[in-house]
């Protein structure tokens, strides 16, 4: 019996050795799965945090390219975990809505114990950007009653060649004044919530914004609408970089109009302008006491501006913009009225502000990447 | 007579001592087994998380304008071009019927698919008994579902939130804790500045 018992009690014991290393293999195993899930959160995190550094690096610099894999210094990522972190920098072409795009390819890879993340962008190789103060497709300081005339605006987004991109524009017209639809224009857009308004006349309030308080604010030179120093868009203008002119009379321009168009009117003239090809960029009508006049503004052949005019003062916009307007004299025409342009249309486009500003994008000031590196699309 | 008393005390002391074995082995099976469901149904709740959280991030990817589909409750449906070869594709999850799961004791459980393009839907979840999307706009306010029927207001989610309730498989007689895990992911293809 005594022998018995004891193999009972030490067969027992046997048995509770092997459930409790069972146990506490399950156990260890829960517990590694736990590490693992934790590694895995921090290494995508990381890869996600190195991603802004490195992305903050091309807007400064939009020429770095890092084609094989660098070491991201630790205390750029915190040493978080010891986590290794390396990235590349290189060119690549991506299709995006069907269109070929030129696009620089950002890859991290992060490291967090044996757990690793990888995180792509994609990101335009024109780095171009919004202008702040374009609050709308049609956007002054002074009264645009008449100046909007009938046109068809729309504030909703369009892309390079006036196909809709919904939910993703701004406001149809903003002025720091009141606004009356005089003229019976069509006017659409996208309110701050992002919902889209076709145009419709009478238009939907939502899109309009009026006697919006600048704070005496309102930029009274190109320069500053784009947040350049004062005189750099004619410096630019004046260079001839990739097709830019200044000139003081729209005779003297050649067409069809690219980069930064300069056109410096001397105070109390007022003229015609008329548009030839396929023009497009960053368009400047302005003199330093902002009444460079323009009372008829028109494409020869029937081409759309593509890009950013910015104007002291406008009128008969017999001309299809893709992009924006921005007038700055507080004294546009209360007057006269125009009927004729009713088949024009304004169309907002953030693709062709991007394209147009490309040209002063290394020129403009500022910290961090956004705004200033237009994303395609980031795979993490 | 002192024999007798030898044997009787070895009997009951050896008698109780198989008990206490016997006892005690059944309790460290069940435990074993509890930490083994345990463990199963935890892998299974991040594994499902995992999975899911894997497209979310890829909601829009290469892809121009408004990429969400179609988002309610227990269904979302986006486009992500997640093979990089220049065509969206599009990518769905449904909560499928209770009918079509394994059943537990108490709950049951229901199927969550994922499809990817015109590929057979596949069941993704193991032991799910609960879950639900939820989608949170600009202000960072959760949307309502019946708004988001309306492309307009599907444009304005930026985050998408997913709440997931797991259990045990196969219970038997013991008490497990579900396992919940909720997430909120915001895809930085959502409301990027530019989409041309």
């Amino acid at each position: 019996m005594g022998k018995s018992s004891l193999i009972v009690v030490f067969g027992g014991v046997l048995v509770l050795y092997l459930v409790g290393f069972q146990i506490n293999r399950t156990t260890v195993a829960s517990f590694e799965s736990s590490v693992g899930n934790y590694n895995q959160f921090n290494a995508q995190n990381v890869a996600n945090q190195a991603m802004e550094i490195v992305l903050t690096e091309l807007a400064d610099s939009s020429e770095l390219r890092v084609p094989s894999p660098q070491q991201m210094p630790g205390y750029l990522i915190g040493n978080i975990l010891s986590a290794q972190v390396s990235y590349t920098i290189t060119d690549a072409t991506v299709t995006m809505g069907g269109l070929q795009i030129d696009a620089v390819k950002v890859e991290v890879e992060s490291t967090v114990g044996s757990k690793q993340a990888r995180v792509v962008v994609y990101a335009d190789r024109r780095i171009g950007y919004i202008p702040e103060p374009v609050r709308a497709v049609f956007t002054a300081n002074g009264p645009l009653d008449k100046t909007i005339s009938n046109m068809f605006i729309d504030g909703r987004d369009h892309d390079i060649n006036g196909n809709l991109i919904a939910n993703n524009g701004v406001y149809g017209v903003s002025t720091s004044l009141s606004f009356v639809n005089v003229g019976g224009a069509k006017i659409g857009g996208t309110d701050p919530d992002g919902i889209d308004y076709p145009p419709t006349f009478p238009e939907d309030a939502n899109i309009i914004e009026e006697n919006f308080d600048w704070g005496g604010q309102f930029p009274t030179s190109p320069d500053v609408v784009l947040g350049l120093e004062e005189g750099t868009l004619k410096q630019i203008a004046q260079s001839g970089e990739g097709g830019s002119q200044y000139v003081t009379h729209p005779d003297a321009l050649t067409y069809p109009l690219r980069g930064v168009t300069y056109v410096e009117i001397p105070e109390g003239s007022t003229l015609k302008f008329e548009l030839r090809g396929d023009s497009g960029g960053i368009l400047v009508i302005h003199n330093s006491a902002v009444n460079a006049s323009v009372k008829e503004i028109s494409s020869k052949d029937k081409l759309p501006f593509k890009g950013l005019i910015i104007a002291d003062y406008l009128f008969h916009i017999h001309l299809d913009v893709i992009g924006s307007i921005m007038l700055l004299s507080p004294h546009l025409e209360t007057e006269k009225t125009c009927s004729g342009n009713k088949d024009k249309k304004i169309l907002f486009s953030k693709a062709a502000l991007i394209d147009a500003t490309d040209k002063v994008s290394d020129v403009v000031g500022g910290t961090g990447w956004r705004g200033r590196v237009p994303i395609l699309g980031w795979y993490e | 007579m002192q024999t007798l008393i030898d044997i009787s005390g070895s009997m009951i002391i050896g008698g109780v001592i198989i008990l206490l074995v016997m006892s005690l082995s059944s309790m460290l099976t069940d435990t074993m087994y509890e930490k083994s469901q345990d463990l199963i149904t935890q892998e299974s709740a991040i594994n499902l998380a995992r999975i899911i959280e894997d497209d979310l991030y890829k909601v829009g990817f290469l892809v121009p304008g408004n990429p969400i589909i179609t988002a309610t409750a227990d269904e979302i449906r986006f486009l992500a071009d997640i093979n990089k070869n220049g065509i969206p594709d599009t990518i769905r999850y449904y909560l499928g019927d209770s009918s079509n799961g394994e059943s537990t004791p108490g709950s049951k459980n229901r199927p969550l698919f994922r499809v990817l393009s015109n590929e057979a839907p596949l069941n993704v979840a193991i032991g799910l008994v609960d879950f639900s999307f939820t989608y949170i706009d600009t202000e960072g306010t959760v949307m309502d579902y019946g708004d988001l029927a309306q492309p307009e207001y599907r444009a304005l989610i930026r985050m998408i939130g997913f709440d997931i309730v797991v259990e045990a498989i196969d219970k038997g007689e013991l008490e497990f804790l579900p396992i919940v895990i909720q997430r909120r992911i915001s895809p930085k293809n959502l409301g990027g500045w530019w989409h041309g």
